[in-house]
């Protein structure tokens, strides 16, 4: 149980209250999607899983580790990674692999450790090429940049990752890349917790989402349970939209073409209109032999 | 040089070659494009291909290393045209978060206006427009940190607007923003658009060239396909190969037709929605 919330508030001042009780168990090993709205409380709800926000009431636990207590601080924010929106903005070594040793560095590691932990970060994100860990940050490509950025936060071997928007910005292929490589995180066991605005992303990638809304947690599901025609209205109530499949599909129903669900996905869709193409040339057979 | 590209809300590239240091590597290479006033151009393109430092070529925020770039005929290196290109010539950017200049909306839109030296009343005018205009006239007092990242991209707008000009640029004005923010912008943008305002749109969303007059396809700093979206998104190898996606709409027909579904290559959900229906209703 890396994270635990129980009945979290959190206000900024007097009058604004920016997460209001919630609570919440991160598991072990899942990939769990944060949606909301702007404001609606989710960079107040990672910071506090990293202790650089800690609860007006209630309380956050980080593998046991309460992240008011002062002097675990530290060791909450080991173990739980936070990458904030364009993370490559914090580069500034003067080589790739200088930047990523910088944390564990810190760590009071000795080099061979630090190498190590360099070497794998980088791998782990695609990045050990020799070549590539000599050279300047700032000569790369901004995707390549936001990969670095991403090998420092891993070379802490928190275990938790916390990404705030990790694709804003990035080109369709990069995109691509980048949920290649959270999903192999994933998969290697690492826990990831993933604030997104694209709802494909987080219905591709993640096991569970939880929706926030003016900081209340407001719903929650599996991908399939949460993307339904019966919630389309609520999330768009609350300025949220579904995926674009999940929208199509929606769509077609309201013009009279209903398709057993759920579909989350381009394939999903492909898959039900061909059977329904394939339902629709079985009756025409049937009429003609009849 | 053609007819109308000296008119106001034009733009031309000639030649135009730049890098930022004397030995870099070529950001943008042999540009050359006509934009006539009034278009709608959305440039596409991947990372690195140079899209950003396109558009801050229209309004004179870089000047070519060499060749020409001239905006309603005004050549960008010339410094005394510079005040006037940028009057026309309005620019919003990527982060809705660090555009504000003040904190409440309507102070906030009302900097450019100021800053032209204009009376009072006028300014109160231009910004109630500008305001009016990207539908955010009921939260002129309120203050811009309670906005949403498209409210945000909205006030960016409205106080390139309340500088009347005659290209609006926006350079990839979603990127932050979820789907039905970016809609809201490309709303506005056609809008403005509609009304005679040239727009250029750098965006990675490939949705958001569906409904421009041109498409024209970075890579490496070269042009790499222009047309209209018909001609670019039908052309899915090349595309993939600059590193873009298909609209989704467009990669569900051409996937339903690999499956033996015979269904039009249309643009638009819209229209493929209306085909589906047709064929697969039950008879």
């Amino acid at each position: 149980m890396p994270v635990a919330f129980e009945q979290v508030s959190f206000s900024y001042d007097d009058e604004h209250v920016a997460l209001s009780d919630v609570s919440l168990v991160v598991e072990d090993g899942e990939f769990l999607g944060i949606i909301g709205h702007t404001g609606s409380g989710k960079s107040t709800l990672v910071q506090l899983m990293n202790a650089l926000l800690v609860p007006t009431a209630g309380r956050v636990l980080v593998d046991g580790l309460d992240t008011r207590e002062r002097k675990l601080r530290r060791a909450v924010r080991t173990k739980v990674g936070l990458a904030f929106q364009y993370p490559e903005t914090q580069l500034f070594a003067n080589t790739v692999a200088e930047d990523v040793a910088f944390g564990p560095r810190n760590l009071g590691l000795t080099d061979d450790e630090v190498d190590q932990r360099v070497r794998a970060a980088l791998e782990r994100v695609g990045m050990d090429d020799a070549d590539i860990m000599e050279r300047s940050p700032f000569d790369l490509s901004g995707g390549q940049q936001r990969r670095v950025a991403l090998a420092g936060i891993l070379a802490m071997e928190p275990s938790v990752l916390v990404l705030d928007e990790p694709a804003a910005g990035m080109d369709p292929a990069t995109v691509d890349e980048i949920r290649t490589y959270l999903r192999d995180l994933n998969d290697q066991g690492l826990t990831i917790v993933l604030v997104s605005h694209s709802m494909d992303d987080v219905a591709e990638l993640c096991s569970r989402i939880i929706v926030l809304d003016h900081g209340i947690l407001s719903m929650e599901g599996t991908p399939a349970e949460l993307f339904t025609s019966e919630n389309a209205a609520e999330l768009r109530r609350i300025n949220l939209d579904v995926p674009r499949a999940t929208k199509f599909a929606l769509e077609l129903a309201q013009r009279g073409l209903a398709l057993p669900g759920p579909i989350l996905d381009e394939r999903q869709l492909v898959e039900a209109l061909m059977a329904r193409h394939e339902e629709a040339r079985g009756h025409d057979a049937d009429l003609d032999r009849a | 040089m053609n007819d109308g590209l000296d008119t106001p809300g034009s733009v031309s590239f000639s030649h135009v070659t730049f890098t930022y240091k004397a030995d870099a590597p070529r950001v943008l290479d042999d540009i050359c494009l006509d934009i006539e006033a009034g278009q709608f151009v959305a440039v596409l393109g991947a990372n690195g291909s140079g899209k950003s430092t396109l558009a801050k070529h229209i309004n004179a925020l870089l000047v070519p290393t060499s060749g020409q770039v001239t905006v309603g005929g005004l050549d960008t290196r010339d410094e005394a045209s510079v005040f006037a290109i940028r009057e026309g010539a309005g620019m919003v950017f990527q982060n809705p978060d660090n555009q504000a200049v003040a904190s409440v909306v309507r102070d906030d839109v009302a900097f450019g206006p100021e800053n032209l030296g204009l009376a009072p009343d006028e300014i109160r005018t231009w910004v109630d427009e500008a305001l009016s205009t990207v539908a955010m006239s009921d939260r002129a007092l309120d203050e811009v940190e309670s906005l949403s990242g498209g409210q945000k991209q909205r006030i960016a707008i409205a106080g390139v607007l309340a500088m009347r000009p005659r290209i609006l640029i926006l350079d990839e004005p979603g990127a932050m923003l979820d789907a039905r923010g970016r809609r809201g912008i490309t709303r506005v943008a056609h809008e403005l658009n509609d009304a005679g305002m040239t727009v250029v749109l750098i965006t990675h969303f490939m949705e958001d060239a569906l409904g421009a007059d041109r498409v024209v396809v970075l890579e490496g700093g070269r042009i790499a396909l222009e047309g209209t979206p018909e001609e670019v998104f039908t052309d899915s190898r090349a595309l993939r190969a600059l590193r873009l996606e298909l609209p989704f709409s467009i990669q569900l027909a051409e996937d339903l037709r690999a499956r033996g579904l015979e269904v039009g290559m249309g643009l638009s959900e819209d229209r493929l929605e209306e085909e589906l229906c047709q064929l697969l209703s039950n008879r």
